[in-house]
């Protein structure tokens, strides 16, 4: 867990901040290179932030394997 | 993390996150919570057989089962979102994503347990409490289709 745990901990004292930025940032295909980056880490924080805060490994501990899931396009 | 995330969108259960006892009940959306319940988070509507539909503030999810057998089931879940305007909603609509899948694969794995003891025959009854009324009205409506089919075969 050291790596999620590492990134957590960079990334949510400056959460706020970045989100704060991306809520005047518009949903397009157009969105400029560095938004586009801070929407990329945001979105990984919040992968991150359940096994870092809930469960203490990288899933759902004894879960059902994420492997058969198969999911559709947004 | 829940709590930045409903700051800007709509989460599964961001209901449940904020503060003051009557806020909950005033984010429901109209017909749903009825009784106006202080810490409501979403309402799970059933429709039998096999269709969930559970309404939250801002967002609903589905479960559609599809029996391939009397132990296998096609489970189709989907998590359904207003189209993001800004990019901090999108980050709250992944939030809310990421709290449903791993919700999803806690009741995944229990499903299959629970199936897994029921096909092993180690125990010959399945004791219902009152609360687990959508089980048994399931298992009562189907009694009453496999007794009308019958009676015409």
């Amino acid at each position: 867990m050291s790596a999620p745990d590492r990134f957590y901990a960079a990334m949510l004292p400056r959460l706020g901040a970045v989100l704060e930025h991306l809520a005047g940032v518009p949903m397009t295909d157009s969105m400029d290179r560095q938004s586009a980056a801070l929407l990329n880490l945001a979105k990984s924080v919040a992968e991150v932030a359940p096994a870092v805060e809930q469960f203490r490994e990288p899933a759902v501990s004894n879960g059902y394997d994420v492997k058969r899931f198969r999911t559709d396009p947004e | 993390m829940a709590a930045l995330a409903y700051a800007h969108g709509s989460t599964i259960a961001g209901a449940s996150t904020v503060d003051g006892t009557q806020v909950s009940a005033a984010l429901a959306p109209r017909g749903v919570n009825p009784t106006g319940s202080p810490d409501w988070s979403f309402e799970l509507q059933v429709f039998f057989p096999s269709f969930f539909l559970a309404v939250t503030d801002g967002s609903y999810f589905t479960h559609q089962f599809l029996p391939l057998g009397v132990d296998r089931t096609h489970w189709f879940s989907t998590t359904c979102y207003p189209k993001p305007t800004n990019a901090a909603q999108r980050f709250s609509q992944e939030y809310s994503r990421v709290m449903f899948r791993d919700i999803m694969v806690e009741d995944g794995r229990q499903i299959e347990e629970t199936q897994s003891m029921l096909k092993s025959g180690a125990r010959k009854e399945f004791i219902l409490k009152d609360e687990e009324l959508f089980i048994r009205q399931g298992l009562w409506e189907g009694e009453q289709m496999i007794r009308a089919h019958q009676g015409r075969s």
